[in-house]
């Protein structure tokens, strides 16, 4: 028997006003590991992102999170049941400290010393001395980085991050690439980005959308995945 | 728990107002009184308005279930204030709940509507039924139901209500003060930064509206309730659209600082107010557009207009 995959997206179509964002998607993740999903713009990559967390609801198509259906499922529940994600456009909370925002993300629940994962989780992104300020005093590099802390705190089973390196400097990515490396070998991530190169040494398994469609899954150095890549970012697509 | 400043801020206000009373004449000592009262109203539509980003216009629905709960207990049940004061309070907070839970069935920019269509049924209902509410003309509650009555071997009619409008407003302001220095308080500062966000963290927004919605409500009844039972008197008119708007005003004027933004709104626009009655025999409006005018021009309502653009992409 077949392993049960952690997710599973069974043909999932979404259109916004004739505009098709995902035509007949299927995926399937397994509990660990690293997947990269690059495309270029208006690929559905958010898209992909948002049936998965439940900001969006498909148009028709299944869900599967530990063999459960949440294809209806409220975002907070599936939050509930271990995803978590970033966005595209970074998000925290404005009128919370970083440190009051990171303590959203793990306060409920109550397992162990909320404290001391805030600043371990800090000071492995570098938020350290940031942490009593406001997200209006810090650049957007570090807002990202709040976002991502949060989402790490939240301890989830399958994390979900939109573009995470836009904004960041080298040395940002340098970090994040190192610790999603180690993350990856515990949870279950999907990478969104358009920088090939970082998703490449992120990950061997590279998910290639164009138009809605995942054109080639596999890894970056087969060569028919490469030829895919080429295709959508020098070609405009197939 | 680091103090906030703003904290300590609101925490001198009762200290102030104690310390001032006695210099005060008595003219100002009861509009002082009248103005503890509302302020405790301010407070509570700044929980809703300020805390959770949600518009309420029809508050004076949630401030009039308060009042008329007491009133009638009573009036009817049993002239015990301290009984009156708890039904009072949970008449509103029942009311806030209700509502609450209804605009949330039909999504949360409801409540407005909600609220306003609240407070003219009741306001319609007060006058209809005007045999049981005295409508328009309100009942006048025997002298025992009061508590200036309950404090009368002790204090002048006078002292008994400041002391006691400034205890319901010292406990007021501590219970924000805790609130906003808590876990509780900074999720419904999150609710109304970002509720998607918070959502997708695993919070039940619509919970914690619905919760700072019934505190909205009871900060608000606590008021009314009081106003009855320190005058002595309920009547239709607190009902009415003036007493829905005028904290609208309040919390405006007042400024983004939710542990005393409410209390000095309430305070410049009453002593302005007050000032213009003696002048201009109750232009209550004109002034109200002035200082909304004077607080445009001087750019202090810019965060209202963070608030409220950030509430309308959330509804688009
Ligand atoms: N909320 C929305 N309303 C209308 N159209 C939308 C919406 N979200 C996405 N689209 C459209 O759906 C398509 C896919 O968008 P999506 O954001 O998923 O692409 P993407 O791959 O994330 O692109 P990018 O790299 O620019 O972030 C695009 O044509 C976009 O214009
Ligand atoms: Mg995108």
């Amino acid at each position: 028997m077949q392993p049960r995959p952690l997710l599973s997206l069974q043909s999932v179509s979404k259109s916004f006003d004739g505009v098709q964002a995902l035509a007949e998607v299927s995926l399937e993740l397994s509990d660990t590991g690293i997947l990269g999903v690059i495309g270029p713009n208006g690929a559905g990559k958010s898209t992909l992102a948002g049936v998965i967390v439940g900001s969006l609801r498909p148009d028709s198509g299944r869900i599967f999170f530990l063999g459960r259906e949440i294809t209806g499922l409220p975002m907070r529940k599936r939050a509930r049941l271990g995803i978590a994600n970033t966005h595209q456009i970074p998000r925290a909370f404005p009128s919370l400290t970083v440190y009051e925002n990171l303590e959203l993300a793990v306060l409920h629940r109550a397992d162990t010393d909320p404290r001391r994962q805030i600043l371990e989780t800090a000071e492995l992104l570098g938020l350290q001395p940031v942490l009593q300020l406001k997200p209006s005093q810090l650049s957007h590099g570090q807002i990202r980085l709040v976002e991502i802390s949060m989402a790490l705190l939240s301890q989830p089973r399958l994390l979900v991050m939109d573009e995470p390196t836009q904004g960041l400097t080298g040395l940002e990515v340098n970090t994040l690439t190192e610790a999603l490396k180690s993350l990856g070998e515990k949870i279950s991530i999907i990478v969104i980005d358009h920088r090939v190169d970082f998703v490449a040494s992120l990950s061997p398994r590279i998910a290639v959308m164009h138009r809605g469609r995942i054109l080639a899954l596999g890894s970056p150095r087969d060569s028919w995945v490469a030829e895919k890549i080429e295709e959508v970012y020098l070609r405009g697509g197939a | 728990m680091r103090p906030r400043p703003t904290n300590i801020a609101a925490l001198i206000i009762p200290v102030i107002l104690a310390a001032a009373y006695p210099a005060l004449p008595d003219y100002q000592k009861a509009l002082m009184s009248r103005v503890l009262i509302l302020s405790i109203y301010s407070y509570g539509y700044a929980v809703c308005f300020q805390m959770i980003g949600v518009m309420s216009l029809g508050h004076a629905a949630l401030f009039a279930a308060g009042m008329y709960g007491a009133g009638f207990y009573a009036f009817y049940v049993s002239p015990d204030p301290f009984p009156a004061l708890s039904v009072g309070v949970a008449s509103s907070v029942l009311l806030s709940m209700l509502l609450g839970v209804l605009a949330m069935r039909v999504g949360g920019h409801y409540l407005m509507i909600g609220t306003l269509l609240a407070s003219q049924t009741l306001y319609l209902a007060a006058l209809h039924f005007n045999d049981i509410t005295g409508g328009e003309q309100g009942l006048v509650l025997r002298g025992e139901a009061t508590i200036v009555r309950a404090l009368k071997p002790l204090l002048s009619e006078l002292d008994a209500r400041y002391v006691a409008s400034l205890l319901a407003l010292t406990v007021a302001v501590v219970g924000i003060t805790l609130l906003t220095s808590s876990r509780l308080g900074r999720l419904l500062l999150a609710v109304r930064d970002d509720e998607e966000k918070l959502e997708s963290l695993g919070y039940n927004t619509s919970l914690l509206k619905l919760l700072a919605f019934s505190i909205s409500g009871a900060l608000s009844g606590a008021s009314g309730s009081l106003i009855a039972l320190l005058y002595g008197y309920v009547g239709a008119g607190y009902a009415g659209v003036l007493n829905s708007v005028e904290p609208v005003l309040w919390v405006l004027v007042g400024g983004p600082y939710v542990e005393f933004g409410p209390f000095l709104g309430c305070l410049l626009v009453n002593l302005l107010a007050d000032a213009a009655r003696a002048l201009l025999r109750g232009h209550v409006l004109v002034v109200g557009a002035g200082l909304v005018a004077f607080a445009l021009a001087t750019g202090r309502l810019r965060w209202a207009y963070q608030l409220m653009a950030r509430w309308r992409s959330r509804a688009a």
